[in-house]
Protein backbone atom coordinates (compact mmCIF):
# COMPACT_ATOMS: atom_id res chain seq x y z
CA UNK A 1 0.00 0.00 0.00
CA UNK A 2 1.44 3.36 -1.03
CA UNK A 3 0.35 6.92 -1.69
CA UNK A 4 1.86 7.60 -5.09
CA UNK A 5 1.38 9.41 -8.38
CA UNK A 6 0.11 7.60 -11.45
CA UNK A 7 1.05 9.30 -14.71
CA UNK A 8 -1.39 9.21 -17.61
CA UNK A 9 0.89 7.94 -20.37
CA UNK A 10 -1.77 7.17 -22.98
CA UNK A 11 -5.42 7.93 -23.59
CA UNK A 12 -7.21 6.00 -26.31
CA UNK A 13 -10.76 6.13 -27.54
CA UNK A 14 -11.62 2.47 -27.96
CA UNK A 15 -15.29 2.91 -28.78
CA UNK A 16 -18.01 5.48 -28.57
CA UNK A 17 -17.79 6.95 -25.04
CA UNK A 18 -15.21 4.34 -23.99
CA UNK A 19 -11.69 5.49 -23.19
CA UNK A 20 -8.72 3.51 -22.05
CA UNK A 21 -6.13 5.26 -19.91
CA UNK A 22 -2.68 3.77 -19.61
CA UNK A 23 -1.24 4.73 -16.26
CA UNK A 24 2.41 4.47 -15.32
CA UNK A 25 3.39 4.01 -11.69
CA UNK A 26 7.17 4.51 -11.50
CA UNK A 27 7.14 4.62 -7.68
CA UNK A 28 4.95 1.59 -7.12
CA UNK A 29 6.71 -1.20 -5.26
CA UNK A 30 3.67 -3.23 -4.15
CA UNK A 31 2.31 -5.98 -6.40
CA UNK A 32 -1.27 -5.54 -7.60
CA UNK A 33 -3.82 -8.19 -8.53
CA UNK A 34 -6.91 -7.78 -10.72
CA UNK A 35 -9.74 -6.65 -8.45
CA UNK A 36 -7.60 -4.66 -6.07
CA UNK A 37 -8.33 -0.96 -6.13
CA UNK A 38 -6.79 2.46 -5.72
CA UNK A 39 -8.38 5.48 -4.04
CA UNK A 40 -8.10 8.44 -6.38
CA UNK A 41 -7.99 12.08 -5.34
CA UNK A 42 -10.30 13.88 -7.78
CA UNK A 43 -10.67 17.53 -8.66
CA UNK A 44 -10.69 19.78 -5.60
CA UNK A 45 -11.71 19.29 -1.98
CA UNK A 46 -14.80 21.42 -2.44
CA UNK A 47 -16.56 19.37 -5.09
CA UNK A 48 -14.99 15.96 -4.43
CA UNK A 49 -13.89 15.74 -0.83
CA UNK A 50 -13.61 11.97 -0.66
CA UNK A 51 -11.36 9.84 -2.81
CA UNK A 52 -12.99 7.64 -5.45
CA UNK A 53 -12.17 3.95 -5.86
CA UNK A 54 -10.84 2.94 -9.27
CA UNK A 55 -10.33 -0.62 -10.44
CA UNK A 56 -7.52 -0.77 -13.00
CA UNK A 57 -6.14 -3.72 -14.90
CA UNK A 58 -2.55 -4.45 -13.85
CA UNK A 59 -0.08 -4.59 -16.74
CA UNK A 60 3.62 -5.45 -16.86
CA UNK A 61 6.30 -2.84 -16.23
CA UNK A 62 4.52 -0.90 -13.47
CA UNK A 63 1.63 0.02 -15.71
CA UNK A 64 -2.13 -0.19 -15.47
CA UNK A 65 -4.97 0.29 -17.86
CA UNK A 66 -8.22 1.83 -16.76
CA UNK A 67 -11.49 1.90 -18.67
CA UNK A 68 -13.49 5.07 -18.25
CA UNK A 69 -16.89 6.21 -19.44
CA UNK A 70 -18.97 9.34 -18.98
CA UNK A 71 -20.24 9.39 -15.41
CA UNK A 72 -22.53 11.74 -13.49
CA UNK A 73 -20.27 11.58 -10.44
CA UNK A 74 -18.15 14.76 -10.43
CA UNK A 75 -15.06 12.83 -9.40
CA UNK A 76 -15.31 10.30 -12.18
CA UNK A 77 -16.24 13.06 -14.63
CA UNK A 78 -13.00 14.77 -13.63
CA UNK A 79 -11.14 11.51 -14.31
CA UNK A 80 -12.72 11.25 -17.75
CA UNK A 81 -11.24 14.63 -18.64
CA UNK A 82 -7.65 13.65 -17.79
CA UNK A 83 -5.10 13.88 -20.57
CA UNK A 84 -1.68 12.43 -21.31
CA UNK A 85 0.87 13.78 -18.88
CA UNK A 86 -1.60 14.39 -16.04
CA UNK A 87 -0.70 12.96 -12.64
CA UNK A 88 -3.15 11.16 -10.42
CA UNK A 89 -2.74 11.05 -6.65
CA UNK A 90 -3.72 7.55 -5.52
CA UNK A 91 -3.51 5.35 -2.45
CA UNK A 92 -3.20 1.65 -3.11
CA UNK A 93 -3.27 -1.08 -4.11
CA UNK A 94 -5.99 -1.87 -1.58
CA UNK A 95 -8.22 -4.78 -0.70
CA UNK A 96 -8.33 -8.29 -2.03
CA UNK A 97 -8.38 -9.28 -5.68
CA UNK A 98 -9.53 -12.16 -7.83
CA UNK A 99 -7.37 -15.24 -7.94
CA UNK A 100 -7.11 -18.29 -10.16
CA UNK A 101 -6.14 -21.28 -8.08
CA UNK A 102 -4.94 -24.54 -9.62
CA UNK A 103 -7.66 -26.88 -10.80
CA UNK A 104 -9.80 -24.31 -12.61
CA UNK A 105 -10.56 -25.30 -16.21
CA UNK A 106 -13.61 -23.32 -17.31
CA UNK A 107 -13.64 -19.68 -16.27
CA UNK A 108 -16.75 -17.57 -16.73
CA UNK A 109 -16.22 -13.80 -16.61
CA UNK A 110 -19.40 -11.79 -16.47
CA UNK A 111 -20.07 -8.08 -16.21
CA UNK A 112 -22.64 -5.38 -16.75
CA UNK A 113 -20.39 -2.65 -15.33
CA UNK A 114 -17.99 -0.10 -16.73
CA UNK A 115 -15.47 -1.29 -14.13
CA UNK A 116 -14.73 -4.55 -15.95
CA UNK A 117 -10.99 -3.87 -16.40
CA UNK A 118 -10.00 -6.35 -13.65
CA UNK A 119 -11.83 -9.09 -15.56
CA UNK A 120 -9.71 -8.31 -18.62
CA UNK A 121 -6.61 -8.78 -16.49
CA UNK A 122 -7.99 -12.04 -15.19
CA UNK A 123 -8.85 -13.08 -18.75
CA UNK A 124 -5.26 -12.57 -19.88
CA UNK A 125 -3.95 -14.60 -16.96
CA UNK A 126 -6.41 -17.40 -17.68
CA UNK A 127 -5.67 -17.51 -21.40
CA UNK A 128 -1.95 -17.62 -20.66
CA UNK A 129 -2.58 -20.53 -18.29
CA UNK A 130 -4.50 -22.43 -20.97
CA UNK A 131 -7.95 -22.18 -19.35
CA UNK A 132 -11.17 -22.08 -21.34
CA UNK A 133 -12.63 -18.62 -20.90
CA UNK A 134 -16.08 -17.26 -21.64
CA UNK A 135 -16.75 -13.54 -21.28
CA UNK A 136 -20.40 -12.54 -20.97
CA UNK A 137 -21.23 -8.85 -21.07
CA UNK A 138 -24.49 -7.03 -20.77
CA UNK A 139 -25.65 -3.50 -21.49
CA UNK A 140 -28.65 -1.50 -22.53
CA UNK A 141 -27.47 -1.18 -26.15
CA UNK A 142 -24.61 -2.57 -28.25
CA UNK A 143 -22.88 0.82 -28.25
CA UNK A 144 -22.75 0.70 -24.45
CA UNK A 145 -20.86 -2.60 -24.44
CA UNK A 146 -17.15 -2.84 -24.01
CA UNK A 147 -15.77 -3.20 -27.57
CA UNK A 148 -15.64 -6.93 -28.07
CA UNK A 149 -13.31 -6.65 -31.07
CA UNK A 150 -10.50 -6.13 -28.58
CA UNK A 151 -11.04 -9.54 -26.97
CA UNK A 152 -8.68 -12.35 -28.05
CA UNK A 153 -10.28 -14.90 -30.41
CA UNK A 154 -9.59 -17.73 -28.01
CA UNK A 155 -12.13 -16.22 -25.60
CA UNK A 156 -15.75 -17.11 -26.25
CA UNK A 157 -17.86 -14.01 -26.11
CA UNK A 158 -21.54 -13.74 -25.29
CA UNK A 159 -23.56 -10.57 -25.09
CA UNK A 160 -26.97 -9.51 -23.90
CA UNK A 161 -28.51 -6.17 -24.77
CA UNK A 162 -31.86 -4.90 -23.61
CA UNK A 163 -32.71 -3.54 -27.07
CA UNK A 164 -31.48 -6.65 -28.86
CA UNK A 165 -28.88 -4.75 -30.87
CA UNK A 166 -26.21 -7.36 -30.08
CA UNK A 167 -26.43 -10.92 -28.84
CA UNK A 168 -29.29 -12.04 -26.67
CA UNK A 169 -32.19 -9.64 -26.46
CA UNK A 170 -32.82 -9.22 -22.78
CA UNK A 171 -31.04 -9.33 -19.48
CA UNK A 172 -27.49 -10.54 -19.01
CA UNK A 173 -28.81 -12.77 -16.28
CA UNK A 174 -30.88 -14.65 -18.88
CA UNK A 175 -27.61 -16.23 -20.06
CA UNK A 176 -26.77 -17.69 -16.69
CA UNK A 177 -28.75 -20.98 -16.93
CA UNK A 178 -26.68 -22.01 -19.97
CA UNK A 179 -23.33 -20.72 -18.74
CA UNK A 180 -23.22 -21.71 -15.10
CA UNK A 181 -23.28 -25.51 -15.59
CA UNK A 182 -20.21 -25.17 -17.83
CA UNK A 183 -18.16 -23.00 -15.48
CA UNK A 184 -16.10 -24.19 -12.56
CA UNK A 185 -15.24 -20.62 -11.53
CA UNK A 186 -17.28 -17.44 -12.03
CA UNK A 187 -15.81 -13.97 -11.59
CA UNK A 188 -18.23 -11.08 -11.91
CA UNK A 189 -18.27 -7.32 -11.78
CA UNK A 190 -21.64 -5.68 -11.86
CA UNK A 191 -24.73 -4.71 -10.00
CA UNK A 192 -26.11 -6.33 -6.84
CA UNK A 193 -28.93 -7.61 -9.07
CA UNK A 194 -26.37 -9.53 -11.13
CA UNK A 195 -24.80 -11.06 -8.04
CA UNK A 196 -28.15 -12.10 -6.63
CA UNK A 197 -29.03 -13.67 -9.97
CA UNK A 198 -25.73 -15.58 -10.11
CA UNK A 199 -26.34 -16.93 -6.66
CA UNK A 200 -29.95 -17.84 -7.36
CA UNK A 201 -29.14 -19.48 -10.69
CA UNK A 202 -26.20 -21.36 -9.24
CA UNK A 203 -28.45 -22.70 -6.53
CA UNK A 204 -30.95 -23.77 -9.18
CA UNK A 205 -28.68 -25.39 -11.74
CA UNK A 206 -25.94 -26.64 -9.46
CA UNK A 207 -28.17 -27.59 -6.55
CA UNK A 208 -26.66 -25.02 -4.20
CA UNK A 209 -23.86 -22.55 -4.53
CA UNK A 210 -20.66 -23.95 -3.07
CA UNK A 211 -18.00 -21.71 -1.59
CA UNK A 212 -15.14 -21.06 -3.97
CA UNK A 213 -17.35 -21.09 -7.08
CA UNK A 214 -18.58 -17.56 -7.76
CA UNK A 215 -16.87 -14.32 -6.85
CA UNK A 216 -18.09 -10.78 -7.28
CA UNK A 217 -16.37 -7.42 -7.05
CA UNK A 218 -18.75 -5.34 -4.98
CA UNK A 219 -18.78 -1.65 -5.85
CA UNK A 220 -22.06 -0.70 -4.22
CA UNK A 221 -20.65 0.99 -1.11
CA UNK A 222 -18.47 4.10 -0.84
CA UNK A 223 -14.95 3.34 0.36
CA UNK A 224 -13.86 6.54 2.15
CA UNK A 225 -10.68 5.31 3.81
CA UNK A 226 -9.75 2.09 2.00
CA UNK A 227 -7.78 0.78 4.95
CA UNK A 228 -10.40 -0.34 7.48
CA UNK A 229 -10.21 2.87 9.46
CA UNK A 230 -13.85 3.96 9.48
CA UNK A 231 -16.10 0.86 9.28
CA UNK A 232 -18.39 2.64 6.84
CA UNK A 233 -18.16 -0.18 4.27
CA UNK A 234 -19.13 -3.03 6.61
CA UNK A 235 -21.18 -5.82 5.11
CA UNK A 236 -22.39 -8.98 6.73
CA UNK A 237 -21.42 -12.44 5.53
CA UNK A 238 -21.88 -16.02 6.68
CA UNK A 239 -18.71 -15.58 8.67
CA UNK A 240 -19.63 -12.27 10.32
CA UNK A 241 -18.98 -8.60 9.64
CA UNK A 242 -16.47 -7.87 6.88
CA UNK A 243 -15.01 -4.62 5.67
CA UNK A 244 -15.42 -4.20 1.93
CA UNK A 245 -12.19 -2.21 1.67
CA UNK A 246 -10.04 -4.73 3.55
CA UNK A 247 -11.72 -8.11 3.19
CA UNK A 248 -13.13 -7.28 -0.26
CA UNK A 249 -14.06 -5.76 -2.58
CA UNK A 250 -13.95 -9.26 -4.11
CA UNK A 251 -16.21 -11.59 -2.13
CA UNK A 252 -17.32 -15.18 -2.45
CA UNK A 253 -20.96 -14.83 -3.49
CA UNK A 254 -21.85 -17.90 -1.43
CA UNK A 255 -20.90 -16.02 1.72
CA UNK A 256 -21.92 -12.41 1.30
CA UNK A 257 -25.27 -10.65 1.56
CA UNK A 258 -25.89 -8.63 -1.60
CA UNK B 1 6.66 16.71 24.82
CA UNK B 2 3.25 17.69 26.08
CA UNK B 3 1.36 16.71 29.22
CA UNK B 4 -2.33 16.06 28.75
CA UNK B 5 -3.13 14.91 32.29
CA UNK B 6 -1.09 17.06 34.68
CA UNK B 7 -3.34 16.28 37.65
CA UNK B 8 -3.22 12.53 37.11
CA UNK B 9 -0.82 10.45 39.17
CA UNK B 10 0.93 8.95 36.12
CA UNK B 11 0.09 11.74 33.69
CA UNK B 12 -0.29 11.45 29.95
CA UNK B 13 3.01 12.53 28.50
CA UNK B 14 2.99 12.56 24.69
CA UNK B 15 5.81 13.15 22.24
CA UNK B 16 3.66 15.23 19.89
CA UNK B 17 0.59 17.47 20.28
CA UNK B 18 -0.84 15.96 17.09
CA UNK B 19 -3.06 12.95 17.76
CA UNK B 20 -5.37 10.88 15.58
CA UNK B 21 -9.10 11.11 16.31
CA UNK B 22 -11.42 8.25 17.09
CA UNK B 23 -12.98 6.68 14.02
CA UNK B 24 -10.19 7.63 11.65
CA UNK B 25 -7.59 4.94 12.23
CA UNK B 26 -9.52 1.82 13.23
CA UNK B 27 -8.04 0.44 16.43
CA UNK B 28 -4.75 2.17 15.71
CA UNK B 29 -3.09 0.24 12.94
CA UNK B 30 -5.05 1.13 9.78
CA UNK B 31 -2.45 3.48 8.34
CA UNK B 32 0.59 1.67 9.71
CA UNK B 33 1.63 0.34 6.31
CA UNK B 34 1.22 3.73 4.66
CA UNK B 35 2.80 6.30 6.96
CA UNK B 36 5.15 6.40 9.92
CA UNK B 37 2.69 6.52 12.81
CA UNK B 38 5.30 7.46 15.38
CA UNK B 39 5.09 11.13 14.33
CA UNK B 40 1.73 11.28 16.11
CA UNK B 41 1.44 11.77 19.85
CA UNK B 42 -1.23 9.10 20.25
CA UNK B 43 -4.05 7.40 18.41
CA UNK B 44 -7.61 7.18 19.68
CA UNK B 45 -9.41 3.95 18.82
CA UNK B 46 -12.82 3.41 17.33
CA UNK B 47 -15.60 3.22 19.90
CA UNK B 48 -15.40 0.23 22.22
CA UNK B 49 -18.49 -0.99 24.07
CA UNK B 50 -19.07 -3.81 26.50
CA UNK B 51 -21.17 -5.82 24.09
CA UNK B 52 -20.91 -6.13 20.30
CA UNK B 53 -22.65 -3.42 18.32
CA UNK B 54 -23.80 -4.32 14.78
CA UNK B 55 -23.89 -0.69 13.71
CA UNK B 56 -26.26 1.17 11.43
CA UNK B 57 -27.61 -0.18 8.13
CA UNK B 58 -26.02 0.94 4.89
CA UNK B 59 -25.46 3.51 3.56
CA UNK B 60 -23.37 4.88 6.38
CA UNK B 61 -21.49 7.61 4.58
CA UNK B 62 -22.42 10.25 2.04
CA UNK B 63 -20.34 13.04 0.56
CA UNK B 64 -21.40 16.64 1.04
CA UNK B 65 -19.94 19.82 -0.37
CA UNK B 66 -16.42 19.88 1.09
CA UNK B 67 -17.09 17.08 3.53
CA UNK B 68 -19.21 14.07 4.33
CA UNK B 69 -21.66 12.68 6.84
CA UNK B 70 -20.76 9.41 8.54
CA UNK B 71 -22.64 7.22 10.97
CA UNK B 72 -21.38 3.74 11.80
CA UNK B 73 -23.59 3.36 14.84
CA UNK B 74 -20.70 2.52 17.17
CA UNK B 75 -20.05 -0.76 15.31
CA UNK B 76 -17.53 -2.85 17.23
CA UNK B 77 -17.20 -6.47 18.28
CA UNK B 78 -17.33 -5.73 22.00
CA UNK B 79 -14.49 -5.08 24.40
CA UNK B 80 -13.42 -8.71 24.86
CA UNK B 81 -12.92 -9.31 21.13
CA UNK B 82 -11.35 -5.88 20.63
CA UNK B 83 -8.69 -6.74 23.20
CA UNK B 84 -8.16 -10.21 21.77
CA UNK B 85 -7.77 -8.89 18.25
CA UNK B 86 -5.66 -5.82 18.91
CA UNK B 87 -3.53 -6.12 22.03
CA UNK B 88 -0.56 -7.48 20.10
CA UNK B 89 -0.72 -4.70 17.53
CA UNK B 90 -1.04 -2.09 20.31
CA UNK B 91 2.19 -3.43 21.77
CA UNK B 92 3.94 -3.07 18.42
CA UNK B 93 2.40 0.22 17.34
CA UNK B 94 5.09 2.44 18.81
CA UNK B 95 2.78 5.18 20.07
CA UNK B 96 0.30 5.54 22.94
CA UNK B 97 -3.19 4.17 22.34
CA UNK B 98 -6.24 5.88 23.86
CA UNK B 99 -9.45 3.85 23.95
CA UNK B 100 -12.65 5.66 23.00
CA UNK B 101 -15.64 4.66 25.15
CA UNK B 102 -19.00 6.11 24.16
CA UNK B 103 -21.22 7.03 27.09
CA UNK B 104 -23.27 4.01 28.06
CA UNK B 105 -25.03 2.55 31.09
CA UNK B 106 -22.72 3.31 34.02
CA UNK B 107 -22.30 -0.39 34.92
CA UNK B 108 -21.34 -1.24 31.35
CA UNK B 109 -18.95 1.70 31.20
CA UNK B 110 -17.23 0.54 34.36
CA UNK B 111 -16.83 -3.02 33.09
CA UNK B 112 -15.55 -1.85 29.71
CA UNK B 113 -13.07 0.55 31.30
CA UNK B 114 -11.92 -2.15 33.71
CA UNK B 115 -11.33 -4.64 30.89
CA UNK B 116 -9.33 -2.15 28.86
CA UNK B 117 -7.32 -0.88 31.81
CA UNK B 118 -6.32 -4.37 32.85
CA UNK B 119 -4.55 -5.07 29.55
CA UNK B 120 -0.86 -4.99 30.38
CA UNK B 121 2.45 -4.84 28.60
CA UNK B 122 4.86 -7.75 29.08
CA UNK B 123 6.51 -5.52 31.71
CA UNK B 124 3.27 -5.31 33.69
CA UNK B 125 2.35 -1.71 32.85
CA UNK B 126 -1.03 -0.66 31.50
CA UNK B 127 -0.94 -1.10 27.73
CA UNK B 128 -3.41 1.67 27.04
CA UNK B 129 -2.44 5.24 27.79
CA UNK B 130 -5.83 6.75 28.57
CA UNK B 131 -9.57 6.56 28.03
CA UNK B 132 -11.54 9.06 25.98
CA UNK B 133 -15.16 9.20 27.11
CA UNK B 134 -17.45 10.31 24.31
CA UNK B 135 -20.55 12.21 25.39
CA UNK B 136 -23.70 12.04 23.26
CA UNK B 137 -24.84 15.14 21.41
CA UNK B 138 -27.72 15.72 23.80
CA UNK B 139 -26.03 15.47 27.16
CA UNK B 140 -27.32 17.15 30.28
CA UNK B 141 -24.63 18.56 32.59
CA UNK B 142 -25.75 16.40 35.51
CA UNK B 143 -25.16 13.23 33.47
CA UNK B 144 -21.49 13.96 32.91
CA UNK B 145 -20.45 13.29 36.48
CA UNK B 146 -22.11 9.85 36.50
CA UNK B 147 -20.39 8.77 33.33
CA UNK B 148 -16.97 10.02 34.39
CA UNK B 149 -17.42 8.36 37.77
CA UNK B 150 -18.38 5.11 36.04
CA UNK B 151 -15.14 5.13 34.04
CA UNK B 152 -13.13 6.07 37.11
CA UNK B 153 -14.69 3.15 38.99
CA UNK B 154 -13.21 0.74 36.48
CA UNK B 155 -9.99 2.43 35.50
CA UNK B 156 -7.14 4.43 36.93
CA UNK B 157 -6.07 5.62 33.49
CA UNK B 158 -6.29 9.33 32.65
CA UNK B 159 -9.74 10.27 31.34
CA UNK B 160 -10.29 12.64 28.46
CA UNK B 161 -13.90 13.74 28.07
CA UNK B 162 -15.02 14.42 24.51
CA UNK B 163 -17.75 17.06 24.41
CA UNK B 164 -20.16 17.70 21.57
CA UNK B 165 -19.30 20.70 19.42
CA UNK B 166 -21.63 23.51 20.33
CA UNK B 167 -22.17 22.11 23.78
CA UNK B 168 -22.71 24.54 26.60
CA UNK B 169 -19.74 25.47 28.81
CA UNK B 170 -21.82 23.85 31.56
CA UNK B 171 -20.83 20.46 30.12
CA UNK B 172 -17.18 21.37 30.36
CA UNK B 173 -17.74 22.64 33.88
CA UNK B 174 -19.35 19.33 34.84
CA UNK B 175 -16.45 17.39 33.36
CA UNK B 176 -13.99 19.52 35.32
CA UNK B 177 -15.90 18.96 38.53
CA UNK B 178 -15.97 15.25 37.83
CA UNK B 179 -12.16 15.38 37.73
CA UNK B 180 -11.69 14.66 34.08
CA UNK B 181 -8.03 15.00 33.10
CA UNK B 182 -8.60 16.79 29.79
CA UNK B 183 -11.40 17.95 27.52
CA UNK B 184 -11.65 17.01 23.86
CA UNK B 185 -13.70 19.33 21.65
CA UNK B 186 -15.46 17.83 20.05
CA UNK B 187 -17.97 15.47 18.56
CA UNK B 188 -19.35 17.00 15.33
CA UNK B 189 -22.99 17.92 14.88
CA UNK B 190 -25.35 15.82 12.80
CA UNK B 191 -25.94 16.48 9.16
CA UNK B 192 -28.02 14.88 6.45
CA UNK B 193 -27.09 14.31 2.83
CA UNK B 194 -28.89 12.73 -0.11
CA UNK B 195 -27.26 9.63 -1.56
CA UNK B 196 -28.46 9.33 -5.17
CA UNK B 197 -27.22 5.75 -5.54
CA UNK B 198 -29.48 4.68 -2.71
CA UNK B 199 -32.20 7.26 -3.32
CA UNK B 200 -32.29 8.02 0.37
CA UNK B 201 -31.07 10.45 2.97
CA UNK B 202 -28.03 9.60 5.04
CA UNK B 203 -27.85 11.06 8.51
CA UNK B 204 -24.59 11.19 10.43
CA UNK B 205 -21.90 13.28 12.01
CA UNK B 206 -20.67 15.97 9.64
CA UNK B 207 -16.95 16.06 8.85
CA UNK B 208 -14.85 18.43 6.80
CA UNK B 209 -12.94 21.73 6.95
CA UNK B 210 -15.98 23.71 8.15
CA UNK B 211 -15.69 22.06 11.55
CA UNK B 212 -12.54 24.03 12.29
CA UNK B 213 -14.42 27.24 12.87
CA UNK B 214 -17.00 25.57 15.13
CA UNK B 215 -14.32 23.92 17.25
CA UNK B 216 -12.29 27.12 17.47
CA UNK B 217 -15.37 28.89 18.78
CA UNK B 218 -15.83 26.26 21.49
CA UNK B 219 -12.15 26.20 22.42
CA UNK B 220 -12.27 29.93 23.06
CA UNK B 221 -15.41 29.50 25.17
CA UNK B 222 -13.75 27.01 27.53
CA UNK B 223 -10.18 28.27 27.36
CA UNK B 224 -10.54 29.67 30.88
CA UNK B 225 -10.85 26.24 32.46
CA UNK B 226 -7.73 25.00 34.15
CA UNK B 227 -7.63 21.79 32.17
CA UNK B 228 -5.80 20.73 28.99
CA UNK B 229 -7.93 21.09 25.87
CA UNK B 230 -7.69 18.90 22.78
CA UNK B 231 -9.18 20.36 19.61
CA UNK B 232 -10.53 18.03 16.94
CA UNK B 233 -12.31 18.94 13.75
CA UNK B 234 -11.48 20.13 10.29
CA UNK B 235 -7.69 20.30 10.50
CA UNK B 236 -6.24 20.47 6.97
CA UNK B 237 -3.11 22.58 7.42
CA UNK B 238 -0.44 23.51 9.92
CA UNK B 239 -2.15 26.91 10.19
CA UNK B 240 -5.29 25.14 11.39
CA UNK B 241 -3.25 23.42 14.09
CA UNK B 242 -1.45 26.56 15.24
CA UNK B 243 -4.73 28.45 15.42
CA UNK B 244 -6.08 25.84 17.81
CA UNK B 245 -2.90 25.90 19.88
CA UNK B 246 -2.93 29.69 20.04
CA UNK B 247 -6.57 29.66 21.11
CA UNK B 248 -5.72 27.54 24.12
CA UNK B 249 -5.59 23.93 22.98
CA UNK B 250 -2.74 21.81 24.32
CA UNK B 251 -3.12 19.22 21.58
CA UNK B 252 -5.13 18.50 18.46
CA UNK B 253 -6.60 15.44 16.80
CA UNK B 254 -6.56 14.95 13.04
CA UNK B 255 -9.70 13.42 11.55
CA UNK B 256 -10.87 13.40 7.94
CA UNK B 257 -7.58 14.63 6.49
CA UNK B 258 -6.33 11.09 6.98
CA UNK B 259 -8.93 9.82 4.51
CA UNK B 260 -8.30 12.37 1.83
CA UNK B 261 -4.53 12.75 2.12
CA UNK B 262 -2.74 10.42 4.57
CA UNK B 263 0.67 11.70 3.52
CA UNK B 264 -0.39 15.29 4.25
CA UNK B 265 -1.58 14.25 7.72
CA UNK B 266 1.81 12.71 8.38
CA UNK B 267 3.59 15.80 7.06
CA UNK B 268 1.51 18.14 9.23
CA UNK B 269 2.44 16.22 12.36
CA UNK B 270 6.08 16.15 11.34
CA UNK B 271 6.16 19.89 10.61
CA UNK B 272 4.50 20.76 13.91
CA UNK B 273 6.86 18.47 15.82
CA UNK B 274 9.91 19.99 14.14
CA UNK B 275 8.70 23.54 14.74
CA UNK B 276 8.02 22.90 18.41
CA UNK B 277 11.40 21.20 18.72
CA UNK B 278 13.09 24.27 17.25
CA UNK B 279 11.16 26.77 19.36
CA UNK B 280 12.89 27.99 22.54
Amino acid sequence: MQQIRLIVSQKETIASAWWRLTLTAPDLTSPCRPGQFFLLRCADRFTCYLRRPIFPQPQPNQQFTLLIRPDPDPGLAWLTARQVGDRLDVVGPLGSGFDLPDGIQNLLLISNSQWLAPLLGLMEQAVAAGLSVTMALGARRAVDLYPVSTLPPVVEFQAATLDGSLGHSGQLTDLLPDLLPWADRVCAIGSPHLYRAIRAQAEAVRFGIPTGFAYGLLTDLPLPCGVGACCSCTRYTNTGAKLTCLDGPVFDLAEVEV
Amino acid sequence: MIELAPRHKTGLNLSSPVLIASGFCGYGQSYQRLIDMTVFGAVVTQPVTLRPERGTPQPRVCETTAGFVLNTGLQNPGVRKVIQAHRKSWERLGLPVIAHLPADRPDDLTRTARALSSVQTPQGDALLAAIELGLPLETAPDEVEDWVAAVQAGSELPILVKLPIGGYPALAESAVQAQADALVIGTPPLGTAYAPAYRQMVKGHLFGPALHSLVLHDIQMVAGFDLPLVAVGGIHSTADIYTFLQAGATAVQIDSLLFIDPQAAYQLALDVNNTLLDSP
